[in-house]
């Protein structure tokens, strides 16, 4: 049994009504601090703090259903929290007699529903608590809206997984009276002679996977306070402020995948958490400075070729590549992929491939490393103007490429604010 | 609301200074638990501190104990209840037999009569207040030994002691002591009992 502030508060003030007592010569403060403590005891020992929990009320796939929970129990009070994993839902406590939690539920699938209640118990004079758990089990029944609801997702799934070069495609449809009007695509209308409208996307199951690079390109730089990692950090970051579906977050080199983080969860996360576990991790990785910027000016091939002088082991086994396999296992969803496009980017090109072949939608946030690492005095040297225009038209061949193989490519500079990024986003999709 | 008039009728009949203040102070916190709990309770607890610290009582074994107690300490304590439990019913019923006191005190300050009456009448209706406020967890018998040796084993040792050493326990202070000593150590092994338990 547990003590609340109330029962602290008069535990003291029975101390210091002894107290007074003893200081000031006089009984009654005594025997008054003497009766709050007996009144504590004998209040502890009355109170009973047990509820029996009862459902009530049938559950319905992919519809709004409403259950009652009833907390039976002789002078009580329930501060309870409801939650479940198999799908959303809110509540409503009612007072009364007995105290009655309305909930209202939307189960994702038809079959078991499980309910989680967790909280505490008070007894009536909020002296006493105890906590309370308990698991319910229900079955969902069901219904016309969940089978629509599955119908239309297949029906994303097989456009989808066919590789078709552009992903809007499934998501359009013919106009009908009492669509909105905004989401008329007239670009492709005018092309078909027909009103196509945009369809709402069933963003619900979708898993959205995050990449972040922080290979040996990554690790470098010229200026301390011009850190790429610190950047691709805070762009994760407000990346995942949006982002309400499961999340995986996986951290990987140039030859191997470094860190897996899943997190599921039906409200919302708590973000503090995941960004402290991230820079964590992040302290291990050792920054690498550098005396002086030269950008890279090879070309995509020859970085790739460079792999001949390592061991065999890690030879064709490159980070980003595991990651893609590693995703091809799983449910289908968004992958988000931090890089700079430095190294190893003939298995980028295999990953996304492998990716958008699976039905993937992939988007690469590709920083300009220059931008980094170089000022405007910088770029007074002749030499070094010559490389970066070099490195400049690789990177413009990169990007096509990864274009045209379906990914959706944002540059992002150091002097990118969020704000740009988004509008940039917005122009590319 | 017999639990706030029974404390407001004992404060009334017993002789104190700054009666009408404390009276305010104790409607105050009726007022306040309405709106936040916590308040009113905060102002009530101030309110008997500053009680305890008017109603003087020099020794345990004079008649002045048996009347504080009695017109004081458990209404307060069955106020406090009332306070936590947010139970204020209005019982025109209840209300009606528990202001006998008032209307009795009345008659006798008119009349001018001596007032051991009023006690009489008090300590029935206290005693159905008890009755009332405990009525719906009724303590085990177990429980109601407890509380009542609790109280009666302290003052039953010190009374013994008084005979004994008459002039060492005169004073106030000495008195405290012996009966908190021996409260704390009641409560120290009933705790350990029930741990063992």
């Amino acid at each position: 049994m547990d003590t609340t502030t109330y029962s602290k508060t008069l535990l003291r003030f029975g101390i210091i009504c002894c107290a007074c007592g003893y200081i000031l010569n006089n009984f009654f403060g005594t025997l008054l601090g003497i009766f709050i403590f007996l009144y504590l005891y004998f209040i502890q020992d009355i109170a009973y703090l047990k509820i029996e929990g009862k459902l009530e009320g049938t559950l319905k796939e992919r519809q709004c259903s409403k259950i009652v929970f009833k907390a039976h129990g002789g002078n009580t009070i329930p501060a309870l929290d409801f939650s479940s994993p198999h799908g959303t839902l809110s509540y409503l406590l009612l007072k009364g007699d007995n105290w009655r939690y309305i909930i209202n539920v939307i189960p994702f699938k038809k079959g078991e529903f499980i309910l989680d209640v967790k909280g505490k118990v008070y007894d009536i004079r909020e002296l006493f608590s105890e906590d309370y758990s308990n698991s319910f089990k229900l079955q969902v029944e069901p219904s016309v809206e969940g089978l629509k609801y599955h119908i239309e997702k297949e029906n994303q799934l097989t456009l989808l997984s066919k590789g078709t070069p552009d992903p809007e495609i499934g998501e359009l449809k013919l106009y009908e009276v009492g669509d909105d009007p905004r989401r008329i695509d007239w670009k492709r209308s005018l092309k078909v002679n027909k009103l196509l409208v945009r369809k709402l996307q069933h963003l619900e199951d979708r898993s959205i996977y995050l990449l972040l690079d922080v290979g040996s390109s990554m690790r470098r730089f010229a200026k301390r306070d011009r850190n790429k990692l610190d950047y691709a950090l805070s762009l994760l970051l407000s990346i995942l402020a949006g982002i309400k579906e499961d999340l995986h977050i996986i951290l990987y080199e140039d030859y191997r995948i470094r860190k897996k983080y899943l997190f599921r969860k039906v409200g919302g996360y708590p973000k503090r958490d995941i960004f402290k576990k991230i820079l964590e991790d992040l302290e291990d990785i050792k920054t690498v400075p550098l005396e002086k910027y030269i950008p890279n000016t090879r070309g995509v091939c020859k970085g790739y070729k460079n792999q001949i002088d390592l061991p065999s082991i890690v030879r064709g086994n490159s980070g980003i590549l595991q990651c893609a396999k590693l995703l091809s296992k799983m449910k289908i969803g968004t992958v988000i992929v931090i890089t700079d496009l430095e190294s190893n980017i003939l298995p980028l090109f295999k990953s996304v491939d492998i990716l958008s072949k699976k039905g993937f939608k992939v988007v690469i946030y590709a920083l300009y490393t220059p931008s980094f690492n170089l000022d405007e005095k910088d770029l007074l040297e002749e030499d070094i103007l010559l490389k970066l225009y070099k490195h400049y038209k690789n990177r413009e061949k990169i990007i096509k490429n990864l274009r045209r193989r379906g990914a959706i490519v944002v540059d992002v500079s150091y002097r990118d604010s969020i704000k740009d990024i988004l509008n940039k986003v917005n122009r590319r999709t | 609301m017999y639990r706030l008039l029974l404390l407001l009728e004992g404060i009334l009949f017993i002789y104190i200074p700054y009666k009408s203040y404390i009276l305010l102070g104790i409607l105050l916190s009726f007022i306040l638990v309405y709106f936040k709990k916590s308040w009113g309770f905060l102002i009530y607890l101030i309110t008997l501190l500053w009680l305890s610290n008017l109603v003087l009582v020099r020794s345990i074994l004079s008649l002045n104990i048996l009347y504080t107690t009695v017109y004081l300490l458990i209404p307060a304590i069955l106020y406090l209840d009332a306070l936590l439990k947010r139970d204020f019913k209005l019982d025109l019923k209840l209300l009606g037999i528990f202001s006998i006191p008032l209307l009795v005190y009345l008659l006798l300050s008119v009349l001018n009569i001596d007032r051991e009456i009023l006690t009489l009448t008090y300590v029935p209706l206290l005693i159905y207040g008890i009755y009332l406020n405990f009525k719906d967890n009724i303590p085990r018998l177990n429980t109601f030994i407890k509380i009542s040796t609790g109280v009666l084993i302290p003052v039953l040792f010190l009374y013994l002691l008084y005979i004994n050493f008459p002039d060492l326990l005169s004073y106030p202070r000495s008195q405290i002591s012996i009966l908190l000593g021996f409260t704390g150590l009641y409560l120290l092994l009933y705790k350990i009992r029930s741990i063992n338990h």
